[in-house]
């Protein structure tokens, strides 16, 4: 059931974000051979469960994306922050669920940053707080967006736009390369080292912080 | 904004970079290219030179102000032609006459700009960090590397030298075999600056003529292309 507190929507980004990362940390350490013992898992199974802890990370934050924005729409506030001005006043979540949908379309989608600033700024007096924070991250979001999409549909397109990624990120694509080892390698010239799938969970639990302070 | 000059006559086109170019800088020849042609060929070439600005930026084969001027399309124009037509003189003729030929329709693209590809990934998968150190990272021995490393993946057109398969467990071998090449231009710049002599091998020498002096020959091309190739073929066999 959605919450109906932002502190707690933010809350359970964070804890899902922390899972996922644990998931990951688990994969890496089967996956390692003992002094006495062989791997518990394959390389790629490791990997296969890197995306999947990178995929249910994603959703989470399309999940905190849409769940703040319909908390924001009825009029409710950030612990840490002033209340958005708002141009519509729904009677209920109900409602403002039904007036985010874009017409001719079934849903709202929440994956895409670009659409989401400028959905907020029909919405909220200058967009805020989604249009600023999305936009001066919008970047990093398009690329968390482009390993989602190439981890979740199985397209030429999407491995395309995979592999243009990690080649803009890593110089060439390594041989044998997955979304997931792509997520599991080290960020270059990171300090300290963190691999992409740290660099992009904490970028959303940082992003998370600025849309809902407490 | 050199866009803009879309569906212009040439002539049009012409008169406007002859007025920039006689008040301000002047535009290099890919840069006219890239104000001229619109077709499937110029789209191609940008995508790929635009996929692997990282590589070329951190690896050193172009400064970000190279890039600026287009430097990278050019290389990637001329390693398109090779993969099309084989060696080539790095000549602006044959680049240009290449953009007018294949503007409507650059065929066999979607095969060519996946070899490409899969050829600067092998390239960057066997250097790792050490390409920006090393002089093949230079133009005129990047050019014949490339080539070298496609015909052994794929085959280059009009290059008869012989073909082993290069697999990813081949690289560490690979790499000591092209990291030999700065090993031998260290020891022949290093004779010259103490003018010694020094003693090399008849295929080396033929190498370090066609390094040194009119690198952009097809003929000197070829001679680097397959210099290369057999150090790789030779380090693979062993």
């Amino acid at each position: 059931m959605a919450s109906t507190n932002l502190r707690a929507v933010r809350a359970t980004l964070l804890r899902k974000l922390n899972e996922s990362r644990r998931v990951v940390t688990d994969a890496y350490t089967w996956s390692m051979a003992g002094a006495a013992a062989r791997p518990l898992i394959s390389a790629v199974r490791r990997d296969a469960m890197t995306e999947l802890a990178f995929l249910k990370a994603f959703l989470a934050w399309e999940s905190f994306l849409e769940q703040s924005f319909m908390l924001y729409i009825i009029g409710r506030k950030a612990p840490g922050a002033a209340r958005p001005q708002r141009y519509v006043f729904p009677p209920s979540l109900t409602h403002a669920a039904e007036w985010v949908v874009p017409e001719g379309r079934p849903y709202a989608t929440w994956t895409d940053a670009a659409r989401i600033s400028a959905r907020a700024e029909r919405f909220f007096h200058g967009g805020r707080p989604f249009a600023v924070t999305l936009r001066a991250n919008q970047n990093t979001l398009e690329e968390a967006r482009i390993l989602r999409n190439a981890i979740a549909h199985a397209s030429s397109s999407t491995q395309q736009k995979f592999e243009n990624l990690a080649r803009r990120k890593l110089r060439t694509l390594p041989p044998d390369s997955t979304v997931g080892s792509f997520l599991a390698t080290t960020v270059p010239r990171s300090a300290p080292p963190s691999s992409f799938f740290e660099f992009y969970t904490d970028q959303l639990g940082t992003y998370a912080a600025q849309l809902v302070p407490v | 904004m050199a866009d803009l000059l879309q569906d212009m006559p040439d002539s049009d086109v012409y008169d406007v970079f002859a007025r920039i170019n006689t008040y301000s800088v002047v535009l290099k020849a890919q840069e006219l290219r890239n104000a001229r042609w619109f077709g499937d060929f110029k789209t191609s070439v940008y995508s790929l030179a635009n996929e692997f600005v990282t590589f070329w930026e951190e690896n050193r084969i172009f400064s970000s102000k190279q890039i600026l001027r287009m430097a990278e399309a050019e290389l990637v124009s001329e390693l398109l032609i090779a993969i099309n037509d084989g060696i080539r003189e790095g000549q602006k003729s044959v680049i240009d006459n290449f953009y007018e030929k294949n503007d409507d329709v650059f065929p066999r693209r979607e095969a060519h700009e996946k070899r490409f590809k899969q050829t600067i990934d092998a390239i960057g998968a066997i250097f790792g960090d050490d390409l920006a150190q090393s002089r093949l990272r230079a133009t005129r021995l990047f050019y014949p590397m490339f080539c070298a490393v496609y015909h052994l993946k794929f085959q280059l057109p009009k290059f008869t030298h012989k073909r082993v398969p290069l697999k990813v467990a081949d690289f560490p071998k690979a790499k000591v075999a092209l990291l030999n090449v700065d090993v031998l231009l260290d020891r022949i710049a290093e004779a010259e600056d103490n003018n010694e002599e020094i003693e090399l091998a008849r295929a080396e020498r033929r190498f370090y003529d066609a390094y040194s002096e009119h690198w952009v020959h097809a003929d000197k091309r070829s001679v680097m292309a397959a210099y290369l190739c057999n150090a790789l073929v030779t380090a693979i066999d062993e």
